[in-house]
C-alpha cells in the first residue's frame, strides 16, 4: 500500500484530473516549444554562418569569372612578363642585357656600370655612365623603366642642359619572391586590362613555344656510353613545354 | 456559547488550500488555452526550423558548386593572385621613380612664356618632387621680366614650394660675339613640384 501522502496526492489528481490534464499538457507543450526555439536560434546562427561562406565563395567566383573573361588569354603572358621584369631572384646578367638594349632602344651608349653598395636583398644599385646627345639622353629617360626587359627605377636624376655629353644615372633593379596571400583577391578590373595593355605596350617581347628545340632533341639519339653504339629511347618530358624567350631589338 | 455541528451544509469543504482552490477552478480552462497557444507556437517554430533547414539544404548545395567551380578553375585564381601581387609589387616600385620626365616637362612648359629670354640649365629631380633648377638669363631687361614671371601665379602654381637660393652675374667676355655682348644672369632655384598623376 502507499503511504497516507501519497495515496491523498492520487486521491487529489483523480478528483481534479480534467484540471490536471490540461496544466500538464500545456507544461509539457511550452517545454517542446522551449526546446524548438532553442533549435531555432542554433539554426539562424548557422544559416548566417553558412551563408557569409557561399557569399564569400559566390564572390571569389564572379571575381574569377570576370577575370576569366577579361583576361584569360592574357594573363599567362603578362604573369611571364612580370617574372621577368621583377623576378624572383636576382639574375646580374639579366641587368646587364638590360643596360644593353636600354642602351642600343635609346642611343645613348652606357660606357660604364657599377654595382653599387645601396644594393639589398630585394633592389640592385647599379650606377652608370653614358655619353650621347640630349635627344639620345631624353630617349634614355623614356625608356629605361621597361626598355630593358627589368624594371628600373632611378630614385634622381640631375640633367644639364648646356653642352650636355655625358650623364651618370644610379638604376635601382628589382628582385622579389610573390607571396600569395589567401586574402588577397584576384579581382580584375578594367583599370587592370588597360594596366596589361600599357605593359605590354612598353615592353617588346616575344614568347614563343620550344617547338624547334623540342624536335632537335627528338632527333638527338641518346647515347648510353658515348664509347659504344647503344641507344637509350629518349623520355617525354613529364612538365609543360616551357617557353623561351626573344626580345626583339 | 455551544458549538454545533451544520448537517445540511451543501458542499463539502475542499482539503486544498484557497490559493490552489482558485487555479483548480480556473485551471481546466487555462491549461487548454495556454495548450493550444503553446501548441501553435510550436507548430509556427518548426515550420520555421523546417524553412530554415531547406534553405541551409539549398546554400550548402550552392557551396559545393561554388567549391567545385574553385576548385576546377584554381591554377586561374592562382594566376589572377600572383597578377595582382606582381603588380602591386610594381606599383610600389615605382613610387621609388623620379619620373623625371613628366616634372622636366612640367617645368619646360612653365618656362616657355619666358622661354625668349631664359635659358633651363639644370635640373635635379628627386623621387620626392624635390628639385633645384637652375635659369640663364641674357639680358638685364629680360632678366628682370623673368624675375616677375616667376612671382606670378602662373608659375607658382606648378609648385608646393619655390625658393630662389642663389643668383649669379656673368660680365660681358671679352672678344665675344655681338649676340652674347653685355651681361648675363643665372637664377638657381629650389622647388617642390605639385603632384601630378603619373601612371605607369
Amino acid at each position: 500500500m502507499f503511504p497516507y501522502r501519497i495515496r491523498r496526492i492520487l486521491i487529489i489528481v483523480r478528483e481534479y484530473f480534467s484540471v490536471v490534464f490540461p496544466v500538464m499538457a500545456a507544461i509539457v507543450v511550452l517545454f517542446l516549444l522551449i526546446f524548438s526555439i532553442r533549435n531555432y536560434q542554433v539554426l539562424k546562427d548557422e544559416i548566417t554562418s553558412v551563408s557569409s561562406e557561399t557569399n564569400k565563395l559566390k564572390s571569389r567566383v564572379d571575381i574569377l569569372k570576370k577575370g576569366k573573361t577579361l583576361a584569360e588569354n592574357e594573363i599567362d603572358e603578362i604573369n611571364q612578363l612580370f617574372s621577368i621584369l621583377i623576378p624572383d631572384t636576382e639574375d646580374f646578367f639579366s641587368i646587364i642585357y638590360a643596360l644593353e638594349k636600354i642602351s642600343q632602344e635609346s642611343g645613348f651608349n652606357i660606357d660604364e656600370y657599377n654595382i653599387n653598395f645601396g644594393s639589398t636583398a630585394e633592389r640592385t644599385l647599379i650606377s652608370i655612365s653614358g655619353t650621347g646627345n640630349i635627344n639620345s639622353f631624353m630617349n634614355f629617360l623614356k625608356s629605361y623603366q621597361f626598355a630593358g626587359g627589368r624594371f628600373a627605377t632611378s630614385e634622381s636624376i640631375d640633367f644639364s642642359n648646356s653642352k650636355f655629353s655625358s650623364a651618370n644615372v644610379n638604376l635601382f633593379f628589382y628582385s622579389k619572391k610573390v607571396t600569395i596571400d589567401t586574402e588577397l583577391k584576384s579581382e580584375m578590373t578594367d583599370s587592370d586590362i588597360e594596366f596589361i595593355r600599357k605593359i605590354k605596350g612598353k615592353i617588346k617581347i616575344q614568347f614563343k613555344e620550344n617547338s624547334n628545340e623540342a624536335s632537335s632533341l627528338e632527333d638527338y639519339k641518346i647515347k648510353a656510353d658515348p664509347f659504344t653504339n647503344q641507344i637509350l629511347e629518349p623520355t617525354k618530358p613529364t612538365s609543360s613545354p616551357s617557353s623561351s624567350l626573344e626580345t626583339t631589338p | 456559547m455551544a458549538k454545533r455541528i451544520n448537517l445540511f451544509r451543501l458542499k463539502p469543504k475542499s482539503s486544498l488550500p484557497p490559493l490552489l482552490m482558485f487555479f483548480t477552478s480556473k485551471g481546466k480552462n487555462l491549461g487548454v488555452v495556454f495548450s493550444i497557444l503553446f501548441f501553435i507556437g510550436f507548430l509556427t517554430v518548426n515550420l520555421l526550423i523546417f524553412r530554415d533547414r531547406t534553405k541551409i539544404r539549398q546554400l550548402n548545395a550552392q557551396k559545393e558548386v561554388y567549391l567545385k567551380y574553385l576548385m576546377d578553375n584554381k591554377n586561374t585564381e592562382a594566376k589572377f593572385k600572383y597578377f595582382k601581387a606582381k603588380q602591386k609589387q610594381l606599383s610600389d616600385y615605382y613610387g621609388n621613380d623620379a619620373s623625371f620626365l613628366p616634372y622636366y616637362q612640367v617645368l619646360t612648359d612653365a618656362l616657355k612664356p619666358a622661354s625668349e629670354s631664359a635659358v633651363l640649365e639644370s635640373v635635379t629631380i628627386n623621387n620626392k618632387r624635390d628639385s633645384t633648377f637652375t635659369v640663364k638669363i641674357l639680358n638685364y631687361d629680360k632678366a628682370i621680366n623673368f624675375l616677375k614671371y616667376v612671382e606670378s601665379d602662373d608659375f607658382l602654381n606648378n609648385f608646393d614650394e619655390l625658393v630662389l637660393t642663389g643668383f649669379n652675374l656673368f660680365e660681358k667676355e671679352n672678344g665675344a660675339n655681338d649676340s652674347s655682348k653685355g651681361s648675363s644672369y643665372q637664377f638657381s632655384f629650389k622647388s617642390s613640384f605639385k603632384s601630378i598623376n603619373v601612371s605607369l
